[in-house]
């Protein structure tokens, strides 16, 4: 109990000792979300509702063919200089621009995807503590460098600190909603209904199919259950909403990053499961971020060696 | 230490650097006060549970259901996304709550939402819209009556003749 308190104590928001390797693995997630986001980006011919810097410059280049395939090339190579941590300001500033202009333009059709912001703010964040670095300390070709390692773990730290806030933020934005969210959620079978119906317009298929494997199976049973039973929805979804405000405790340590960051994969998942819905990037963000892979993998083996 | 910032903005790094947690707040800030302005988002997703809801599909001519994502490749919640906030201002327009609006009254915004789909539909996408037309979109609404959700029935709201160029 002593020692539990005593380690309770201990806690303080203070940028953790992330290894080369570690640093390596967050970058080459963040590297491939932004592959990944700029090799689906869509393309759209027209800015039918503008958001962001849409209202002021035209975005449509980035849906033109040969704009795409020129810029996709230098891309991948910046990624790749991301990766392993060479020309940090340069690449990452070419990063930022082509997924804000892809994802500004997706979301300037009259709809708002939710997929990508994180990845842009964390981004956009690492990138404003890389010209702080250069700044203060000078330019840096690599995280391999002299105090290339500290810029590099404030820089994950950053990461890590936006993606808690933006937890938090949806949190917030439950609260300040308008109506009582908890009581509300009594009418979340509607939701249930909505998105098994239009998982079935996609393509006439849905995934409510008898062929589903067993764990698939175990989420149709907790989508009926909430529907035949609307009262169980307020307990079910304020885990979510609880979970979402206390995401800024995993700027505490690894323990509580690691804690945090496994529910709310699973919380994510738990919702794919119930409204096939995907969170393919938050939990990448999480994985990243939060539950610190390489970390407790090096603190097994040293303990098991 | 020697810096090429002048003083106020040496002072502002200063101010950041000795504040931890600057990023965590400062995203948090705009996030909220800028809402939804990529990449900034308040994350509204779900922050609402009305009574009723809706949902929206792509038919062809005699009323039987198309697969959607394969006119467009996206899905269907982003089709009613798009859909939306059309019906939005018509309800604005009309002094209404959206509940109230007749199949009738959102015709305008289902005619406005199919032609802009098909305008951004690729190539082969647009052929298809072409074979089936003309294309139809309903919109089903769904609803707790006495504590249990109830589906209505379909109402066409839009309805457009890709043929005619």
């Amino acid at each position: 109990m002593k020692k539990l308190w005593a380690w309770f104590k201990s806690l303080r928001f203070q940028p953790f000792a992330y290894s080369h390797v570690e640093l390596l693995f967050v970058r080459a997630i963040l590297a491939w979300m932004v592959w990944d986001v700029y090799q689906n980006a869509g393309t759209w011919s027209v800015q039918a509702d503008p958001v962001g810097i849409a209202r002021f410059v035209d975005l449509t280049i980035f849906a033109n063919e040969e704009f795409h395939r020129v810029t996709a090339t230098i891309l991948l190579f910046c990624c790749a200089a991301y990766v392993f941590g060479l020309a940090l300001p340069v690449v990452l500033l070419f990063m930022i621009v082509l997924l804000i202009g892809t994802e500004t333009l997706e979301n300037s059709q009259g709809s708002t995807n939710h997929n990508t912001q994180i990845l842009a703010l964390c981004l956009i964040g690492q990138w404003i503590w890389q010209i702080i670095a250069i700044f203060r300390k000078g330019w840096n070709w690599s995280a391999y460098a002299e105090d290339g390692r500290e810029r590099e773990q404030v820089s994950t730290w950053v990461g890590l600190q936006i993606v808690a806030s933006c937890y938090v933020v949806s949190g917030i934005s439950k609260i300040l909603g308008d109506g009582n969210w908890v009581l509300d959620s009594v009418n979340y079978p509607l939701q249930l209904i909505k998105t098994e119906r239009m998982s079935y317009y996609n393509d006439l298929i849905g995934h409510v199919d008898e062929n589903v494997g067993w764990l698939k199976s175990i989420g149709l049973w907790m989508r009926e259950m909430l529907i035949a039973y609307p009262w169980i929805n307020p307990f079910v979804l304020s885990i979510g909403l609880i979970l979402e405000l206390v995401a800024f405790a995993a700027l505490l340590g690894r323990v509580p990053a690691l804690v945090l960051g496994l529910l709310l994969i699973s919380f994510h998942f738990i919702v794919h499961l119930i409204m096939d819905l995907t969170f393919q990037y938050n939990i990448l963000l999480l994985i990243a971020f939060f539950v610190g892979v390489p970390y407790w993998m090096g603190r097994f083996f040293r303990r098991s060696t | 230490m020697d810096s090429p910032l002048g003083g106020a903005e040496w002072f502002v790094i200063k101010a950041l650097l000795r504040f931890p947690l600057w990023a965590f707040f400062v995203v948090g800030a705009l996030c909220l006060l800028l809402k939804e302005n990529y990449p900034f988002s308040h994350f509204p997703m779900y922050d609402q549970f009305p009574d009723h809801t809706f949902y929206v599909y792509l038919a062809d001519g005699t009323g039987e259901p198309l697969a959607f994502k394969s006119f467009t490749g996206y899905g269907v919640s982003k089709f009613k996304k798009k859909y939306d906030p059309e019906i939005g201002e018509v309800r604005k327009a009309l002094d209404k709550r959206k509940l109230e609006l007749t199949a009738e009254e959102r015709r305008e915004s289902g005619d406005l939402i199919l032609r802009r789909v098909y305008t951004n539909a690729s190539e082969e996408g647009k052929a298809m819209f072409r074979e089936h037309s003309p294309v139809r979109m309903y919109h089903v609404w769904i609803k707790t009556k006495e504590g249990k959700p109830v589906e209505e029935e379909a109402e066409m709201v839009g309805e457009v003749d890709f043929r005619e160029g």
